[in-house]
């Protein structure tokens, strides 16, 4: 029971901020496709560079040999 | 409110948030996130309806059991966050003909409705053969 309402409520934030990201606009889908729009490309990149970069940022001074 | 529409959030700021996001799902949960599986699974609900024999006889549907599970829920979720995020902050817009559509093919909506089912086939499809 637990998994599923963490699955909505990860669901309510996703759609949320998909919905304030312009994401979900025809326009912004269409455009990206078009390569007239990157917004979508923005998000994408972003959401997936981030937590890249705080993950690594963290433990990469950890790494043994790091100068 | 203002009316905020054409503006919304900076998408490198939301795309951040929603990196946060999958990280801290995969966390508490251990789910990365999907969506076409849910799809598939309910038209196995519907199809279970019509001809239940049917469904239980299929590979497929005996592997992939229909059910309400982690995604369905994380999808549903999706309608109704984007849903209060347009409503709160006033970009709430049914459109019907887009204008990017309009000025290419037209103000038909019968038109814009049958290519917008086909796309909907096509990327589903597409999705599936990819595995999600």
């Amino acid at each position: 029971m637990n998994i599923l309402i963490y699955g909505f409520i990860a669901g309510i934030l996703f759609g949320f901020l998909l919905q304030r990201g312009q994401v979900l606009r025809y326009e912004k889908q269409l455009g990206a496709l078009r390569l007239l729009d990157m917004t979508i490309v923005k998000f994408m990149l972003s959401s997936i560079l981030w937590p890249w970069w705080v993950s690594t940022s963290s433990t990469i001074w950890a790494w043994p040999g790091f100068p | 409110m203002v009316n905020t529409f054409e503006k919304g959030w900076n998408p490198y700021l939301a795309g951040a948030l929603t990196g946060l996001l999958m990280v801290g799902s995969v966390w508490l949960s251990g789910k990365f996130f999907g969506a076409s599986t849910s799809f598939v699974r309910t038209a196995n609900m519907v199809e279970s309806l019509v001809d239940p024999e049917r469904v239980a006889s299929m590979a497929y549907f005996v592997r992939n059991v229909p059910k309400i599970d982690w995604q369905w829920l994380f999808v549903l979720g999706i309608l109704v966050g984007a849903f209060v995020s347009a409503k709160l902050f006033a970009d709430f817009r049914p459109e019907a003909v887009p204008p990017m559509w309009e000025a290419r093919f037209g103000p038909d909506r019968v038109k814009r409705n049958a290519v917008a089912f086909a796309g909907g086939v096509v990327a589903m499809f597409g999705a599936r053969l990819a595995g999600g």
